[in-house]
This record gives structure tokens, C-alpha cells and sequence, in this order.
């Protein structure tokens, strides 16, 4: 019975028709940057880590905390290329690596874009179809106001505009 | 430097004389946070997570993903708790979160909008913000920051108080 509606269902879907495409009103895309990823514990890992990009000027473009469970998070912080010695300098530093863990670096990425977002789940599930479909890693997302984010290979990035070119409709 | 450096001190280090303006400080109150660890190659998850939202009409208020530990990837994902309940409400739409097995849910969760700090171009600022939050005792649940918005998921017991410590070091109309 169950398999029965399950059928009837899938047959519904083949039948019916395509939705309408997603209005959106741009792509913004990055300059090249460079990803890094970490756990932490103490919050004192990451206000460190923000303390000395700070001091030494270099500029975040992407930075997401999301926790892995109770006091233990992982932070994804993206600056630009010509700044990498410096970032890996900081990383290198004993009152870092001392309190923070899994750390690894993505070189040559960018952020591509989609707006406006505004919550809406149909935008996220697309984006991340379009890419998966076609290969397009993503290695991280997220969302703002009315932006949402991905991070990809900046190899990928022609191909990933093209794809969210025809994936939705743009005014 | 310590992680207990003050905005004063740091408006002497960074030559900033004054409190940075942004636009109205926007709260949405009543959130869920759901986190989620899912396999390198679970390709399932995120998407069957995405289409059910969509299915039901649920706005997603918060929503980053990426690399954890062992490969794996983590996705933080907040929700209005009317939603959330909608959702485990009916028997069968809940089942695609209760066949994860590595989710956690927060409950009684605020989400604070700081937009207009321009934090990619503004060495420093995401430091200062951090910071104001750190020393006032606030346990940011999660964060996502990117180029002039940055999104805070706080307890809601600690949202007054973290719109106390955004507003020492930021200049919102409506505050003083």
C-alpha cells in the first residue's frame, strides 16, 4: 500500500509541471582568498585569532562559528592571499595551536554569492543542487541578511557562475 | 595580546576615535538552533533538510555549513520555534530529522543583525565585536559574517545583554 502511494507520487512528479525559476537580482563573487578551518573550546581561541588578524590589518571577508557540540565549535575565517604568510604565521603561534585543533588552510577559493536570500529554503536547496549536479564542491555556506554564501575552488568559479546563470532567473 | 582587551584599548592601538555606525540593530526572538554532523559524502541530508523546509514553507533564519572534524561536514540551521514544532508536530515530516543521528537541537535562542560594519574592508571590527561579547559573559551559539552583516545566535536569557555590548562598541540609531 505504502509502495503503491509511493509510486503515485513519484508518477505526480514526473507529471508535473516545471516550477517556475527563482527570481533573484545578482551574483557577487570575491576576490581570490584563502579558507581556514579549526576547532576551538575557549572562546579566547577565536578572540585571539580575530585579535591578531586585526592588529596586523588583515581584512575577513568570510567568518562563520558553528558549534559541534556543547563548548566545542568550529570557525571557518577567510583573508586574502597576500596576506597568507602573516595568517599562517599567526596560526603557527603556541598560544594558538596550544587551544585550537583540526586546523586546515584552502588556498585559491572564492566566495560566489546569490541575492536576495531572505530565508528562503527554495534559493538554498537550488543553489546546492546546481552545484552538487555538476560537481561544483562546495566547501562551506552561509547565510546573512539577505546574501546567502558559498565557498568554492576559484577553478570552479566560471563554470559555478554559468550554472547559477541558468539555475535561476535573474532581473 | 590577551582576549580581554577592551574597545578603549583598542580604539588606541587601531586609531579609532569614535563608535562605528550601522544601521538598526534587527532581533528576531523565539529560534530554534538545530547543528547537524553528517558524512563527507552524505549528499542526502542537506538537500532532503533544504526540500522539507521548502515543502512546508519554513523560513530558514540562520544557515551555515562546513568542514568538521574527520571529514565530516557540521550545519548549524535556525529555525522559528513555531516552525520547528510545526514540523515535529505532524508524524512523518519529522522523520528526516530523527533518522540523523548526530543532531542537536538549542532551544530558546535570539538572532542579532549587525549590518553596515563593513567587516571586509575593516581590519579589527569582527575582533572588537567578538570581544564586546566575550567580556560581557556571552556564549555566541553561532556566527556567520560576511563582507557588511554579521548574524549572532545568543541564548535568549543574553540578549539584552548582547545588544548592550554591541551597542559600547557600535552606533545604532535608536541607541544611545
Amino acid at each position: 500500500m505504502q509502495k503503491k502511494a509511493k509510486l503515485v507520487q513519484i508518477i505526480r512528479k514526473i507529471g508535473a509541471p516545471e516550477p517556475p525559476r527563482i527570481k533573484l537580482t545578482g551574483i557577487l563573487e570575491s576576490p581570490e582568498q584563502d579558507l581556514f578551518t579549526f576547532s576551538f573550546r575557549a572562546e579566547d581561541a577565536l578572540c585571539n585569532i580575530l585579535n591578531f588578524l586585526g592588529d596586523l590589518s588583515i581584512n575577513i571577508r568570510f567568518l562563520s562559528k558553528t558549534p559541534q557540540s556543547d563548548n566545542h565549535y568550529w570557525a571557518r575565517i577567510s583573508t586574502d592571499p597576500d596576506q597568507r604568510e602573516k595568517v599562517l604565521a599567526i596560526f603557527s603561534r603556541r598560544e594558538i595551536t596550544n587551544n585550537i585543533s583540526g586546523f586546515t588552510s584552502h588556498q585559491g577559493v572564492r566566495i560566489i554569492s546569490l541575492y536576495p536570500f531572505k530565508g528562503n529554503p527554495g534559493v538554498a536547496i537550488h543553489l546546492y543542487n546546481t552545484f552538487h549536479s555538476n560537481n561544483v564542491e562546495i566547501l562551506a555556506i552561509s547565510t546573512a541578511s539577505s546574501v546567502i554564501s558559498c565557498v568554492i575552488w576559484s577553478k570552479k568559479l566560471p563554470q559555478a557562475r554559468n550554472l547559477l546563470k541558468s539555475a535561476f532567473y535573474f532581473s | 595580546m590577551s582576549c580581554g582587551t577592551t574597545f578603549d584599548k583598542l580604539e588606541k592601538t587601531r586609531g579609532m576615535k569614535k563608535k562605528l555606525e550601522i544601521f538598526p540593530i534587527k532581533v528576531q526572538e523565539s529560534l530554534i538552533l538545530l547543528y547537524i554532523t553528517m558524512t563527507e559524502k552524505d549528499n542526502e541530508t542537506l538537500k532532503r533538510t533544504f526540500e522539507l523546509l521548502e515543502d512546508n514553507n519554513i523560513m530558514i533564519h540562520f544557515l551555515t555549513e562546513g568542514p568538521s572534524e574527520g571529514g565530516n561536514r557540521n550545519v548549524s540551521l535556525a529555525l522559528h520555534r513555531d516552525d520547528f514544532e510545526k514540523l515535529t508536530n505532524h508524524s512523518g515530516k519529522f522523520q528526516l530529522f530523527s533518522k540523523i543521528g548526530n543532531i542537536r537541537i538549542t532551544k530558546e535562542v535570539g538572532l542579532i543583525r549587525i549590518l553596515g560594519a563593513h567587516f571586509d574592508i575593516r581590519p579589527g571590527i569582527a575582533s572588537i565585536l567578538f570581544n564586546a561579547m566575550r567580556e560581557s559573559g556571552i556564549e555566541i551559539l553561532a556566527n556567520s559574517t560576511t563582507i557588511t552583516s554579521s548574524l549572532i545566535l545568543v541564548r535568549e536569557k543574553h540578549l539584552d545583554l548582547a545588544l548592550r555590548a554591541i551597542q559600547s562598541v557600535f552606533k545604532s540609531p535608536g541607541a544611545e
